[in-house]
């Protein structure tokens, strides 16, 4: 037990340096934003008071007590669109970590809210989105690369510490890892996965289709190959990536793979959730280290830009201050 | 780090832990029910539960969409066809074409026809620019389907699009 709860305390409770959260707040929220932009033209079809489903019909299927915000007002076209600024602007201060952990609360409840109030919409995207912004929520993802952390060179009330317990990004990752297991498990009971024709049928659905490689997806060979191909991989990522050596292999096929699937077919956004998702198995330590590159080549373009001296020297000072507060 | 956060945390780990698997206990089970109370409501609060069946067990067979024809008292038709993401350029896809292929597949099963008077009105609605001088009498709506042909009998090729649809007209609506 006392091994155990060593093995615990490791796996969950090493502190570590936030900037991978950091980074992966903005590449995540960044999605959600895109999601965001392109739903703004549904406000009629999808969630007001002439929309295809209903506010009553919701209601009269969902009698339980959830996050609908839509349930405690009148529904109009200004609650709706109300509910919709507040989400966007939610969305953008998630994004530049300004109030990062009530602006992600108040993200998180405005898509709750949207994505209830029309369920039948909604694949696993938008699970997705939920489930990690509620992890988010938890995690130190405003605590670098933010305006908080900005705002913590002046005022105490935003500072927070630069390295922070793992058990957020822990749960995380084992929350990618049990997306990959559950659809093998399940597909293992599916007869066009086990004789490898699945990948034929799932890529003649039209509605589903984008682009092709004729070679490829017109051999049955090709097609038989992607299929066990898929449920190699897929495990892979739920098992394999947890061991050290082969963590950076698997998790470049994986997004190689997930890139493949966006282009062959038209899945909006869960395959682009799926690579962010895979960012967080790079190390705290090799995102910490991008993170610093990057900024530094940040401050060197600036040096060599044509800006004025005062100028350039705050915006580096600004930078560097940013990025160098202290635990 | 003080214990009681670290005890704590822990419970809010195993919580989410339990919540991953919760959608493949069986759901009528009494006891996994008592035992699971506190996750289920965690779970249905923010429509949590995962089941992560991505082309499992087996990908879908067929193309399917919705129409919906409605009749006026003056005797004439007129048919709106839910948007159909396979017509769709790649910004409009993103935008709305999968929300409508999902929400098309639901509302088809006749397990879901507490959908089926909310679908007539939108599609009268969307009718109602083009007739607003019409009186309508009823809304049929229709589903259309075709099979993706076996792969060893019939080989389909990649993007090729097959116009041959069955329809079946499963419910109607009478708007008077």
């Amino acid at each position: 037990m006392n091994t155990f709860g060593k093995y615990w305390n490791k796996f969950f409770f090493e502190e570590k340096p936030t900037e991978g959260m950091a980074l992966f707040r903005i590449i995540w929220i960044g999605l959600i934003l895109m999601y965001f932009i392109a739903d703004l033209g549904n406000v009629q079809d999808f969630y007001g008071p002439h929309a295809l489903i209903s506010l009553h019909t919701t209601r009269e299927q969902f009698p339980f007590i959830h996050a609908n915000l839509f349930h405690m007002f009148n529904l109009s076209y200004e609650f709706t669109y109300g509910l919709i600024i507040v989400y966007g602007i939610s969305l953008v201060m998630s994004l530049f970590g300004f109030l990062t952990r009530p602006a992600l609360i108040v993200a998180l409840l405005c898509m709750t809210s949207l994505h209830q109030r029309n369920i039948w919409l909604l694949s696993s995207s938008e699970l997705l989105m939920r489930t990690i912004t509620l992890l988010l929520i938890v995690s130190p993802c405003g605590h670098s690369l933010s305006i908080d952390s900005f705002l913590g060179r002046f005022s105490p009330g935003f500072r927070n510490k630069r390295n922070w317990p793992l058990w957020s990004l822990r749960i995380i990752q084992i929350q990618i890892s049990v997306i990959y297991l559950w659809t093998v498990w399940h597909k293992l009971k599916g007869e066009t996965w086990i004789e490898g024709t699945a990948v034929y049928y799932a890529t003649r659905l039209e509605d589903l289709t984008n682009f092709t490689v004729p070679f490829l997806l017109n051999s049955l060979f090709f097609l038989k190959l992607m299929t066990w191909g898929t449920l190699l991989i897929e495990f892979s990522l739920g098992f394999f990536i947890w061991f050290k050596k082969m963590r950076k292999p698997i998790i470049i096929t994986g997004m190689i793979f997930h890139l493949c699937i966006q282009y062959f077919m038209s899945i909006p956004f869960f395959e682009l959730f799926m690579i962010a998702l895979l960012v967080n198995f790079f190390t705290p330590e090799e995102l910490k280290a991008f993170a610093d590159k990057t900024i530094n080549s940040f401050i060197e373009g600036i040096q060599e830009s044509t800006l004025g001296t005062e100028i350039k020297e705050k915006i580096i000072r600004t930078l560097r201050g940013q990025h160098e507060t202290a635990n | 780090m003080s214990r009681v956060r670290k005890i704590f945390i822990s419970g809010f780990i195993i919580l989410n832990f339990l919540s991953m698997i919760r959608v493949h206990l069986p759901m009528g089970n009494k006891i996994v029910s008592q035992i699971y109370q506190p996750v289920d409501s965690y779970l249905s609060f923010f429509s949590l539960f995962q089941s992560w069946t991505m082309f499992a067990p087996d990908p879908s067979r067929a193309n399917v969409h919705l129409s919906a024809e409605v009749e006026f008292m003056d005797g004439t038709k007129d048919t709106y066809f839910f948007p159909r993401a396979s017509t769709m350029n790649l910004e409009d896809k993103f935008a709305f074409g999968e929300r409508y292929r999902v929400i098309s597949d639901v509302i088809r099963k006749d397990q879901n026809d507490f959908l089926w008077i909310d679908t007539a009105k939108f599609a009268l609605r969307k009718l109602r620019a083009n007739n607003y001088h019409k009186i309508p009498l009823k809304v049929n709506l229709v589903r259309h389907w075709n099979e993706i042909s076996d792969v060893e009998s019939n080989f389909v090729p990649h993007l090729s699009k097959n116009t041959n649809f069955n329809s079946y007209e499963f419910f109607t609506y009478e708007v008077l």
